[in-house]
This record gives C-alpha cells, sequence and structure tokens, in this order.
C-alpha cells in the first residue's frame, strides 16, 4: 500500500442527539479499491462526506490526502472525484454543456475519456439534463468524477441505478481506472454481489463504527461456510462450539453453518457429530451479516 | 470556460428574459428617480441593484446546490470573482443614469457604494444559510431607519460609503464562505416550491428545533391514514409542515410589527404614510408570492387513492385558503391602521379586494403547468415579478382610480365583487384544464 488517502482517528460526527460516527479510527491508503458497506443508516454516507469536507468532525480527526479536511484546498479537491447518492446538476444545460463547464476548472481533464466514458455508458452528449433519467444523471456523475484523472474517487451508491449491463461496464471501468490512474476508489454500496469482483479491501460500518477494516481475502480466509449432513443421528437444534460464527440453515438432518476457521477443526466436528461436512468459501454477501454483528462474536 | 463561471449561467431563458424585463423597468424607475432629486435616486438605486444581485444569487444558489460544487477546484474563487464583476458593470451603469438624470446628479461614488452594497446584499439573501430568515427583519430595520433617521442617505456620504463598505465586505464573505457552499452542496438541487425560504430549515443549529417539531405539524396529520380523503384533509397535508409553520410565524411576526408600526398613534404623526403604505403593500406582495412559492402539489404525492377531481378540489381549496388565512391573520394589524386612519377605509378594502382578485394570477406565476423552459425556478420567479409588477399597477389603477369611476360605495363592491369572482372562476377552468389534461407529477398548479 502507498499514499495515505484518508486517516481518521477519534472521529465523531453528531447532529444533534444522533450519532452518525462513533469513535471512528480508520487509514485508507491507496492505490485500492476499498468497498464501504454497513446496513442502512450506518454512517456510510456521512463517512464519504466526511472524506471530502462536506462535513466535519464533532469530535476527532480526519486528514485527506495529508490535509486536515476542515483546510482542504482546491489542489486537494481537484484530486478527488465525487459520485454522490443523488447527483445534482444544471437542469437548463445539455449533457455536453455541463462536462464542458466542468471541464474548465480541472488541469488534467480528459476529453479521449469523456467520449470514450460517454460512449461505454450510452450516455448522450445532446440530451437535456432536465430529461435524464435517474440512472443517466448517475452515469454523467460517473463521468464527471472521471474525466479529471482524479487520484482518490468516492462512489456513493453508484449501481443503484444503473441497469445490469452498464453496472457490469462500469465495474470493469473501475478496475481500468485503478490501473490506469492508480487511483484509490472507495464504493460504497448495497449491491453486494456486484463490488465483490472489484474492491479488494472492505471496510463495514455499523451503527457508525467499524465493525471491520480488512482486506477482502482475509476477510474471506477468516470464516468458511460449512454444509454439515448427518449421517446416523439427528443434528442438535444448536451447535455450541465456539467457532460456529453463525447457524445459518437448521434442519434436523442437515445444516449451513459460517464459522471462523482459525478455530474450527472440521475432523473433530465431524466426529462428534457424526456428521459429513463439505466446507466451501463464503461471498460477500454471506460474510455481511458477520461483519455488521462483528462486536458480539 | 472558466471566466464564464458565472457568466455562462447567467445565458439561459430565466437570464435573458431577466434582463429584457427588468432592466428597461429599472432604467425608466432610475430616470423617474433622478427627476426627483440625488436623494431618491440613491435610494431607487439601491433597489435595483438589489434586484439584479438577487436574481444573481438565485443563479449562484442553482450552481452551489449542484453536487460537483463543491469539489470543483476553485469554483467559489471564479464564481465571486465574476458575481463582483457583474455588480461593479451593474453599478457602472446605475451611477451612469444617476450622472445624467438626476439633476443635481448624485454622488456617483455613493450610487456605486449604495448600489454595490445592495447587490451583495441581493445576492447573498440566496445563498447563505440565514439569508431568506434574516431579510425581513432587515428590511424591517431597513424600513425603520428610513422612517425614523431624518436626514437621508446622501447627507451623510461618507458613513453612508463607509457603512455600504463593511455591508458589501460582509455579505460577499458569507455568500461564498465555505460553510455556505458545505451547506448548499448538502441541501442539494432547490425543489420547486422552494424560493424565499429555500432551505433554512436545514441550517446548520436548525436541527434542534425541527426535531422537536417532527411529526406535530400538518405532515405528521399527513401520515395518517387518508381515511375519508376530504378536500380539508388534501389542503393541509399539500403544504410542508416546516414552511407552513415557517409561514406561519413570517406572517404572525411581521403583522404584530404592523399593528404596532402603523397602528400606533405615536407613529402615525410621522408624515410618511405614503411610505407606510408601500411597506404594508411590501408585506402583502411578498406574503403572496411565498405563498404560491410554498405550495406543495397533492397530485405529486405518491399513492393517494384519490382521483384527479379530488386533487382539483384540493388545489382550488388552497388557492382559495392562502389570501383568506393572510387576510386573517393580518386583520388586526388592517383593522387597527382602519382605525387609526379612518379617511383610508376604502382605501384598505379596495387594496383586499386586488389582493384575492390577484392571488391565482401569482399562483399562477409560481408554478405554471407547462413543462421546458417554463419549468424553470428562475422563469418563474421572472413571471412572478411581472404579475406583481402587474399587481402594484392595478392596486394603484383600483384604490386610486375606481373612485373616480365609480363613485358609488355599493357599486365599487359590485364591481370588486365581479373582478373577484372573475378571477376565481378564471382559477377554477385554468386547474381544471389541468387535472384534466397533464401528468399528475412534474408540474405543480
Amino acid at each position: 500500500m502507498g499514499e495515505m488517502i484518508f486517516e481518521a482517528s477519534g472521529l465523531t460526527k453528531e447532529f444533534g442527539e444522533v450519532t452518525a460516527l462513533r469513535d471512528v479510527s480508520l487509514s485508507l491508503r491507496g492505490p485500492s479499491i476499498i468497498g464501504l458497506i454497513g446496513r442502512n443508516a450506518s454512517g456510510k454516507t456521512t463517512l464519504l462526506r466526511h472524506i471530502v469536507g462536506l462535513q466535519l468532525p464533532t469530535r476527532g480527526q480526519a486528514r485527506t490526502l495529508g490535509v486536515a479536511t476542515r483546510s482542504l484546498q482546491h489542489e486537494q479537491l481537484a484530486r478527488i472525484g465525487v459520485v454522490p447518492d443523488a447527483p445534482a446538476f444544471m437542469r437548463w444545460m445539455s449533457v455536453g454543456e455541463q462536462l464542458r463547464y466542468l471541464s474548465a476548472f480541472y488541469p488534467r481533464w480528459d476529453m479521449e475519456r469523456q467520449s470514450s466514458l460517454a460512449g461505454l455508458l450510452d450516455l448522450d452528449l445532446h440530451a437535456d439534463i432536465s430529461g435524464l433519467s435517474t440512472g443517466s444523471a448517475q452515469k454523467l456523475a460517473i463521468v464527471a468524477a472521471l474525466c479529471p484523472h482524479p487520484d482518490l474517487i468516492l462512489l456513493d451508491e453508484p449501481v443503484s441505478n444503473l441497469d445490469p449491463i452498464a453496472r457490469d461496464q462500469f465495474l470493469k471501468l473501475l478496475l481500468d481506472v485503478v490501473q490506469e490512474d492508480h487511483a484509490t476508489i472507495v464504493i460504497s454500496s448495497h449491491v453486494l454481489h456486484d463490488i465483490e469482483s472489484t474492491v479488494d479491501w472492505i471496510v463495514c460500518l455499523n451503527n457508525g463504527t467499524v465493525s471491520a477494516d480488512a482486506a477482502l481475502d482475509d476477510l474471506k480466509d477468516r470464516y468458511a461456510e460449512w454444509r454439515v449432513l448427518a449421517r446416523t443421528r439427528d443434528l442438535p437444534d444448536r451447535f455450541a462450539d465456539a467457532f460456529v460464527v453463525r447457524q445459518a440453515v437448521m434442519e434436523p438432518r442437515c445444516a449451513r453453518l459460517v464459522v471462523r476457521t482459525a478455530d474450527a477443526d472440521v475432523l473433530a466436528f465431524k466426529r462428534a457429530h457424526d456428521a459429513d461436512v463439505e466446507v466451501a468459501p463464503l461471498n460477500l454477501q454471506g460474510l455481511f451479516p458477520i461483519l455488521v454483528d462483528n462486536g458480539r462474536h | 470556460m472558466r471566466r464564464g463561471a458565472f457568466l455562462h449561467l447567467l445565458v439561459r431563458p430565466a437570464g435573458i428574459a431577466f434582463a429584457a424585463l427588468f432592466t428597461p423597468v429599472a432604467v425608466i424607475m432610475l430616470f423617474f428617480a433622478g427627476v426627483r432629486g440625488p436623494s431618491r435616486f440613491v435610494e431607487v438605486a439601491g433597489l435595483v441593484c438589489f434586484f439584479f444581485g438577487a436574481f444573481g444569487g438565485t443563479t449562484l444558489t442553482d450552481a452551489a446546490r449542484c453536487s460537483f460544487a463543491w469539489t470543483l477546484p476553485r469554483y467559489r474563487r471564479a464564481l465571486l470573482v465574476e458575481f463582483a464583476f457583474c455588480g461593479a458593470v451593474v453599478c457602472a451603469f446605475v451611477t451612469l443614469i444617476g450622472a445624467v438624470s438626476a439633476a443635481p446628479p448624485a454622488p456617483a461614488l455613493l450610487v456605486a457604494a449604495v448600489g454595490f452594497a445592495a447587490y451583495a446584499v441581493g445576492g447573498a439573501l440566496f445563498l447563505t444559510p440565514e439569508g431568506s430568515l434574516l431579510f425581513p427583519f432587515a428590511f424591517i430595520a431597513f424600513v425603520a431607519w428610513r422612517s425614523w433617521t431624518p436626514a437621508p442617505v446622501i447627507d451623510a456620504p461618507l458613513a453612508a460609503m463607509t457603512v455600504s463598505a463593511a455591508v458589501s465586505a460582509l455579505a460577499m464573505w458569507s455568500a461564498f464562505s465555505s460553510r455556505t457552499f458545505r451547506w448548499s452542496a448538502l441541501l442539494g438541487p432547490r425543489e420547486d416550491g422552494r424560493l424565499m425560504w429555500n432551505g433554512w430549515p436545514t441550517m446548520p443549529w436548525w436541527p434542534r428545533l425541527r426535531r422537536r417539531r417532527a411529526g406535530a405539524g400538518p405532515q405528521g396529520a399527513s401520515r395518517a391514514p387518508y381515511v375519508g380523503t376530504s378536500v380539508l384533509r388534501g389542503v393541509v397535508s399539500s403544504y410542508r409542515p416546516i414552511r407552513a409553520n415557517a409561514r406561519l410565524a413570517a406572517i404572525a411576526g411581521l403583522s404584530v410589527f404592523y399593528v404596532v408600526a402603523v397602528g400606533s398613534s405615536a407613529l402615525g404623526s410621522i408624515p410618511r404614510t405614503g411610505f407606510w403604505i408601500a411597506w404594508a403593500i411590501y408585506i402583502v406582495f411578498s406574503l403572496m408570492s411565498r405563498s404560491s412559492y410554498g405550495h406543495h402539489s397533492s397530485a405529486s404525492r405518491a399513492a393517494l387513492p384519490w382521483s384527479r377531481r379530488h386533487h382539483l378540489a384540493v388545489a382550488f381549496a388552497r388557492h382559495l385558503g392562502d389570501p383568506f388565512v393572510i387576510l386573517l391573520v393580518l386583520s388586526p394589524a388592517l383593522a387597527a391602521f382602519a382605525v387609526g386612519n379612518p379617511q383610508l377605509l376604502g382605501l384598505v378594502g379596495r387594496g383586499i379586494a386586488v389582493i384575492v382578485i390577484f392571488f391565482p394570477a401569482f399562483q399562477w406565476a409560481a408554478g405554471p403547468p407547462t413543462g421546458g423552459p417554463w419549468a424553470d425556478r428562475g422563469v418563474a420567479m421572472i413571471l412572478t415579478l411581472v404579475v406583481g409588477m402587474a399587481f402594484l399597477l392595478a392596486l394603484r389603477l383600483v384604490a386610486s382610480g375606481l373612485p373616480l369611476l365609480v363613485t358609488s360605495g355599493a357599486a365599487q363592491t359590485v364591481v370588486l365583487g365581479l373582478l373577484v369572482a372573475g378571477s376565481q372562476v378564471l382559477n377554477w377552468r385554468r386547474l381544471k384544464g389541468y387535472f384534466a389534461t397533464r401528468d399528475l407529477v412534474g408540474g405543480e398548479p
């Protein structure tokens, strides 16, 4: 890992009596693609807004690209591309006019990338912004965020309004951008299946606290799914083994368990319960409930 | 294009319409003011510059609320420089007219200083979180100062220029501060129906108040099951709680001031009755504008089991309710005014009639049921301005001219009653046409 992209220490954000972020300490380094996941209202959007300095901590410190977020200057902001969850543009312009308007402010705006991205995402440059669908507005936001060759790209639910084809193209595009620009991408999404193939680092928020901050591969190595099939006698109602993190499906003769691999001994388990066990890796969707509930395990 | 950060935004239907409509009006206003002397010219110059600044402010607000505005490098600076440049051009234009129209000519530096301050305040009013909230109070302070201070600005040019420079600096600083732009970006695009009060309930210090009120307003009522779906329930639910409360608070606050100021016998001795009438017109005008912009269409609410006919009934009842509520709340003030000035009783009555006659026009201007460029809020604002001018003209004609044409009080009542009924019939027909033919979402009758 290279440059420190974002660093938070004891970051707390309160909105009156509601605490959106609670004592968050985090270091994001790039280049990488970081998946920011969590349940609704877990603080994902608030964290993204803190990274770009749109919101300021109630307590604690936050630094982006080496500068306190309170003091971000145009030198840093020019290196950040943002795709908000609900992008808003100047409604009286066309898509092309809007992009031309924005391009004048960036030292590294890439017209060639603009054309190729617009073509790839099927975005009509002559269309009026007022007539864009939600998905097309999101595509415009993506093009606007990627054309200046930013070093840090913040994507808040970027695929939520894209059709499956555009979603696939977009996720492939992210990999190209990281390769070409050595950028760091922070992508917040609920569509875990889609981002799983793209991200290499996971930050999971739960109720405003960081419940997981690790490489995706490490997380996958930490847990596994066991499909248990009883041989002679029924399985117990609940498995008391300490390494069983989650008992997903429980029937008299079969069960699906999520286990912590470091402590799990499959042979001993088979002997103890007189059962066959098929070990399968967990995908991000399967990991999600565990990561969210990390504090309890 | 960076040089066109602000200028480029002005070149759109709303900007062109504003320039085409308001510039000639401004020139005429300035020439007439100049004829009445340099003191009057300085005041009108300030007013004209304020309107230019206010239009610039709405344009800036649209830009600042785009999702890219916060991260766009050097954007604030570019907007600030060009907004200030436009202000300088407007002030130069106004000063030039002052030099040729006022006799003796108004001091150029004074006109420029006052004009730029008014321009900056006009811009800040729309951009800053507190602007729209502070504006009525600033206006009250201005009117009070203007009424109580015997010496006009022109008699103390140095002091006036110093104050203007300070006001300009403060307004520009607050309008283009990082705090304002953070707030704007978080607030998101201006919704339909939000102009004068745009967003102040979401100001940084607001959440506590907002939370306390949650669920207590008409919005809370609208969350209840729509059993019965009465027209009254529809009218209540088509107001947002914060906006409705804000409007009522503003009306109440201004009315209290009105009662105290206009109804007070002590103030009645001030020989500025004309100015107080102008002030009263301002209150009514701004309330009408706010009322018309403050609507939230019942039709855009999802999953309401209402027929188009029911939406029509709700819209019409709501349109009728606005002037009724405003007149009801203003009635103590109007009564106090009438008691203090019995000779103006007929004038007040005719003024009230004009308000009711013109209300549908305000409501139409605020939300024309059309798409394309007419859906632009800036265009809607200009339409309101045009209707407002027509309103003021009609007020003048009806208030002063009607007694000349129709001498009998009873006949005047009949004429005004016919005009009121006619305007409501026209409004009913317009709404009926709208709800019969238009999409129920995307426009706002």
